[in-house]
Formats: C-alpha cells, sequence, structure tokens
C-alpha cells in the first residue's frame, strides 16, 4: 500500500551515501540541461571556432601540423579544465543567491561532498569538449598518435581532479566573502599563460617558469603533448614523471581543498552567512 | 530524559556576532553588532505532540529551527532530537527530521515538483521504488497531484508552500519542523493542512514544531505553545492554561436605548470598571474573577433596562499581547 508511512528511519552505509549523492546532484545538472536544450548544443557548436582559428592561422603562418596540434592541445586542455575549474564557484553562487545551498545542506549527507557532487557533471562534460576540440583537429588532417590516447585520457582526467581540488578553495572564498569570481578568473587566465596554452613553458623565462609548476594545467598540457603529437621531442618531463607529480598534486590539494571548504561552510554556519 | 522526548531544547542560546575583522577586508560585516536571538530557550516536544511556536518578528523562532536542522549553531545550551546533538550529529538529525522552511527560495525553481521531490528522496536514501510509490502519494496530501509535473517557476505562493511541505512529509521523518506552513496557502487549504498534520501527528506519533503568525490555526491545533519574545519565553504551556490565567472576558449588556447605555455606563465607571458605549450597547471589562452577577446587582434598578448580556472572551491576540506586556514570566 502506497500511503503507509515509512515505519523506520533509513540507515545507510557510508559508500551508498557517496553514491546516493553524486546521483542527486547529475541528476539536478540533467534538469538544468533539459530546462535550456539547445545550450548544450551550441557549448559544442562553439568549440569549432577556436579549432578554425588555430587551424587556420597555422595555414597563414605556413608552420607545420605538429605545431597546429601543439597550439591546439594546449587550448583544448585550457578549455576542457576550465569548467572543472570554475563551475564548483559558479554553482555555488548561483545556489547561494537563489536560496537553494540551503537546501543542500540539511540533506543528510555530508557536507565535504558538495565540491565534488555540484561539479562531476560540468566536468566530464568540460573534459568531453576537451576531446572534440582535439578530435577536430584530427580531421583537419593534425596528427594523433592514437596508441597515446588512453594515458592522455587518463593525465586529462588527472588535471580535472586537480583543477576541482583548487576550484574548492575558490569555492570555500566564496562561501565565506560571497564574491569568488576575480580570484578565479585571474587564476584561470594566469593558468593559460603559465601552463603553456600555446607554447612550450620552455619558452618562459626562467624566473617565471616556476610559477608554471604550481599549475597543474602545465603538466596535463605537457603530457597530452607528448602523449599525442607523434614524433614529439623528448624534452622537459616525461610524461610518465607529469603524470606522478600531477597524481601527487591532486592529492594534496584534493584533501586540503575538501578540508578547507567543509571548515568555511562550519565558520559560515555559525555566523549565520550561508545563505547572505 | 523520557524515551518519549522527541525534540529537547535546553538552556539554547544563540548570539549572532559580526564578521571577524580579517574577513572585513574582503567582504562587508552583516551586523554591526551582537544580536543575541535566542536567551536560555527550554523546552519539550514529545512523540505525538505539536507546539505552537508564536513571536514578533524577530523573536527567534526561525533561528530555533536553523539550529535544530543545523543551518547554524547555537553558542550556548543543548538542542537534542530523538537524543542526537543537533551540533555534533547534524548528519544523522538531518535524516531524522523534516523541515518546511518559510521561504521559497528553497525550492529548485527551475525543476518540477516531482524533480524536487526526487531530489530530496535520493539524498534522504529512500530507495527507488518506495520513492515512485510515495512521490504521488504525498503530492496527493498536499493537492498538488495536477501540478507534478508543473515546473516550480509556475507555480502559485501557496502552491509552493503545499510542495514545501510535501518535501518535508516524503521521507516520514519523526520530527517535523514548520516555519510558518500556512503564511501564502489560503484558509481552506491551510485548515486542510493543518488538519492533516494532526492526524499525523496522532496516528505516527511525530513530533511537530510550528512556528506561525495566524493565531486563529494555533487556537485551532489545541497544542502546546511557547510564546516568544526577543529571544526569551514569556510563556510555556497549553493555550487553555493560558486563558485560564489570563483571560479578562469582556461583558456586553445590550439595552432599549441609547440613553440607557450612557445611564449604564456612567454607573459601571462609578464603580471603577471601563465601559464603552456603543450605540445601544456597553462593554465592560469586568475585573479580576468578580462573578459578573456582582456587577449587575450594583446597578441597581438599571439592571432590569438589560436586554442581553453577552459575554466576549478575549481574543487570543490580545491575551497573547498582554503576556508580553508581562514581560518575561516563565
Ligand atoms: N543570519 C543572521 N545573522 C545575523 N543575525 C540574524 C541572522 N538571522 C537572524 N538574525 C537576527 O536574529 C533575530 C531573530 O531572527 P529570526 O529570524 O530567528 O526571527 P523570527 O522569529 O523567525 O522572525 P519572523 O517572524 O520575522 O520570521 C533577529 O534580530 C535577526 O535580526
Ligand atoms: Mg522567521
Amino acid at each position: 500500500m502506497t500511503s503507509v508511512y515509512p515505519a523506520t528511519v533509513n540507515k545507510r552505509s557510508r559508500f551508498t551515501k557517496v553514491v546516493d549523492t553524486l546521483e542527486a546532484y547529475i541528476r539536478i545538472d540533467l534538469v538544468e540541461e533539459r530546462m535550456f536544450p539547445a545550450s548544450t548544443i551550441m557549448r559544442y557548436l562553439a568549440v569549432v571556432f577556436p579549432v578554425l582559428l588555430y587551424y587556420f592561422q597555422s595555414t597563414f603562418l605556413t608552420i607545420s601540423d605538429e605545431l597546429f596540434m601543439t597550439m591546439l592541445i594546449g587550448a583544448a586542455v585550457i578549455a576542457g579544465l576550465q569548467d572543472a575549474l570554475t563551475g564548483l564557484t559558479g554553482r555555488l553562487n548561483f545556489a547561494m543567491e537563489r536560496g537553494t545551498l540551503e537546501t543542500y545542506l540539511v540533506e543528510p549527507v555530508p557536507w565535504a561532498l558538495i565540491p565534488v557532487a555540484m561539479n562531476i557533471w560540468r566536468s566530464v562534460t568540460g573534459a568531453l569538449l576537451a576531446c572534440v576540440m582535439v578530435a577536430l583537429g584530427w580531421l583537419l588532417g593534425g596528427p594523433v598518435h592514437a596508441p597515446g590516447i588512453p594515458a592522455a585520457l587518463l593525465v586529462l582526467f588527472l588535471g580535472i581532479l586537480a583543477c576541482n581540488a583548487l576550484g574548492s578553495f575558490a569555492a570555500s572564498f566564496i562561501l565565506l566573502f560571497k564574491r569568488g569570481e576575480p580570484v578565479v578568473m585571474l587564476y584561470s587566465l594566469a593558468a593559460s599563460v603559465l601552463g603553456g596554452a600555446l607554447f612550450p613553458i620552455e619558452v618562459l623565462p626562467v624566473w617565471i617558469r616556476w610559477a608554471s609548476y604550481l599549475v597543474p594545467h602545465s603538466y596535463v598540457i605537457a603530457a597530452e603533448r607528448r602523449l599525442l603529437i607523434p614524433g614529439t621531442p623528448a624534452e622537459g618531463l616525461s610524461p610518465l614523471a607529469a603524470t606522478l607529480i600531477l597524481a601527487g598534486f591532486t592529492l594534496v590539494t584534493f584533501v586540503a581543498g575538501m578540508f578547507v571548504f567543509d571548515r568555511s561552510l562550519r565558520l559560515a554556519r555559525r555566523l549565520g552567512i550561508l545563505s547572505i | 530524559m523520557d524515551g518519549d522526548d522527541v525534540i529537547v531544547l535546553s538552556g539554547l542560546t544563540k548570539l549572532y556576532e559580526p564578521t571577524p575583522r580579517w574577513m572585513r577586508i574582503f567582504a562587508r560585516s552583516h551586523l554591526t553588532e551582537p544580536v543575541k536571538a535566542l536567551d536560555g530557550v527550554d523546552l519539550t516536544v514529545r512523540a505525538g505532540e505539536i507546539c505552537a511556536i508564536v513571536g514578533p518578528n524577530g523573536a527567534g523562532k526561525t533561528t530555533m529551527f536553523r539550529i535544530l536542522v543545523g543551518l547554524t549553531t547555537s553558542t550556548g545550551g543543548t538542542a537534542t532530537i530523538m537524543g542526537l546533538d543537533a551540533g555534533r550529529d547534524s548528519e544523522q538529525v538531518r535524516q531524522v527530521v523534516g523541515w518546511m522552511p518559510s521561504e521559497d527560495r528553497s525550492l529548485l525553481m527551475r525543476a518540477t515538483s516531482k524533480e524536487n521531490l526526487q531530489l530530496h528522496g535520493r539524498l534522504q536514501g529512500m530507495p527507488r521504488r518506495e520513492l515512485a510509490e510515495r512521490i504521488p502519494y504525498v503530492l496527493e496530501t498536499v493537492n498538488l497531484t495536477a501540478q507534478t509535473e508543473s515546473v516550480v517557476a509556475g507555480l502559485s505562493a501557496g502552491m509552493r508552500a503545499r510542495l514545501r511541505l510535501a518535501r518535508a512529509l516524503l521521507p516520514g521523518p519523526r520530527a517535523l519542523i514548520l516555519d510558518e506552513p500556512t503564511g501564502a496557502v489560503d484558509p481552506i487549504a491551510a485548515h486542510g493542512l493543518l488538519t492533516l498534520i494532526m492526524d499525523l501527528v496522532k496516528q505516527e506519533r511525530l513530533a511537530v514544531l510550528i512556528s506561525s503568525h495566524r493565531l486563529e490555526e494555533i487556537e485551532a491545533l489545541q497544542s502546546h505553545a511557547l510564546l516568544m519574545d526577543r529571544g526569551r519565553v514569556n510563556y510555556s504551556g497549553d493555550l487553555d492554561s493560558l486563558r485560564r490565567e489570563w483571560d479578562r472576558p469582556v461583558v456586553e449588556f445590550v439595552l432599549d436605548t441609547p440613553a440607557d447605555a450612557y445611564a449604564v455606563a456612567d454607573n459601571l465607571a462609578a464603580q471603577g470598571l471601563e465601559a464603552h458605549v456603543d450605540d445601544t450597547s456597553v462593554r465592560c471589562g469586568h475585573a479580576g474573577d468578580e462573578p459578573v452577577g456582582a456587577v449587575l446587582a450594583r446597578l441597581g434598578p438599571l439592571a432590569a433596562s438589560i436586554r442581553h448580556v453577552r459575554e466576549h472572551p478575549m481574543p487570543l491576540r490580545d491575551l497573547i499581547a498582554r503576556v508580553y506586556e508581562r514581560g518575561t514570566k516563565a
């Protein structure tokens, strides 16, 4: 009978909670995508233009297909990681302004999961965007080293995790100070220079290059180029070394990011500024 | 502690403080000076009991609720639900409480009623099958079946309030916290909702905390009441005893002519009673426990011209106002 009142209180394992939470948040994103069906299509259409931009520029400058791919991969990674980096702050800001943040917070799931859950969909679609860009470059005649693809995807995945972790620092900032876009904007613009979106970071003067090592983008881009472009000179970090450093970076920032986010939520809760 | 005690507050205190100085570099503080929103509130709500929180704007009602559901923390005293501490075991507390906030803003405006409930149900850990059965049921109980697939932004304020109630009821909580549940609901629907809540309380032995500015509703609930003002409790107990203790009924004498009315009024005033004439009737707030008969007796021959005597109980509003006037009294 449907009308019976549930007799017992739900008891769940931690694992079930995590799965339930991720599923529920992805569901919210799907609802949003359904609300604006054309926007998703347009997002994917939009990436055609940067690809064409680099393609025609390469033709104009008469540079090799390899150099075209070098630029394209850099741009694709930056674009792909953009959502992972800024998605959470955007969503959180929206939830705070709308007042739905509290709705999420009164659910019986750990608050530390929120940054991951809120951004998972955006991160995945962002990664897909990067793949679409590279695939378009390949269609335009850019060389792609097929055996490197699985490893390249793994590196991209790690990069996304790292950017999510960095995003949760920005999100903590938003929770406490309500405006975080300038910080994120600054970081993501700096990342395209420091990460070497359109050039290898070896081009950068030595005194600024150390900052590149603090940006996960640089490892992702370097590794992707070595993995995907056939015959890239084996200079700088090897893909394996880049991956390992990236993994370490991700682990540290992830744990620290969750911790800081949880702390900020608690402070905001005590002060009563969760929904201001 | 009694095994039946569901919501227990003891000495609950909340002081909102301005943000620390270092934070003000980035954002202006929302407060200029500390605000004591709750000041040593004691309250027990047992299973199968409703407690109505009444108080003027800023009395601290919402703050109390927000502490219970973990959206803010207390700065003194304790709040427990089913033995779980609202601060420490917040996650478990949130599993057993259904919260209906007073604002629409808590709904996902771009999702449908059903999607809103699905989201909540999944986060509450309700199995898919149970959820699929229960969503139509709760929507029906709040009379929103026709709006199942409507996007929330397109619902009226009262419908959204009913949806928030449906959401609070969905997972079958053991305690319900309703912040002005009927604020935007039309009177007939509001009556229906309160009847529903009262039935649930009886059948499922829920503990309910409810705040409302509609006093006729509070009266209809026949519940325990907590009168609050500026964070302090002014009265705690059932409304009947409140009435017994504070009620000063008004006696109305209806006479034949305005002249008679004025004569009676003068006489009453001479007895030291307050009397107001309105056409042919005189209203008199009669003193203390004195029987009405004594007043009549002192009217002497004038009493013979009285056509009707009516006794009006004090409106709850005035009763409560008197309690506030007297200030803090447990
Ligand atoms: N987030 C907050 N930060 C600082 N002060 C707050 C906050 N929320 C409420 N207050 C203050 O606490 C006091 C109690 O507010 P609360 O919202 O609990 O009142 P209420 O009884 O719910 O009033 P109403 O009937 O208007 O809903 C008020 O003085 C208010 O200014
Ligand atoms: Mg309120």
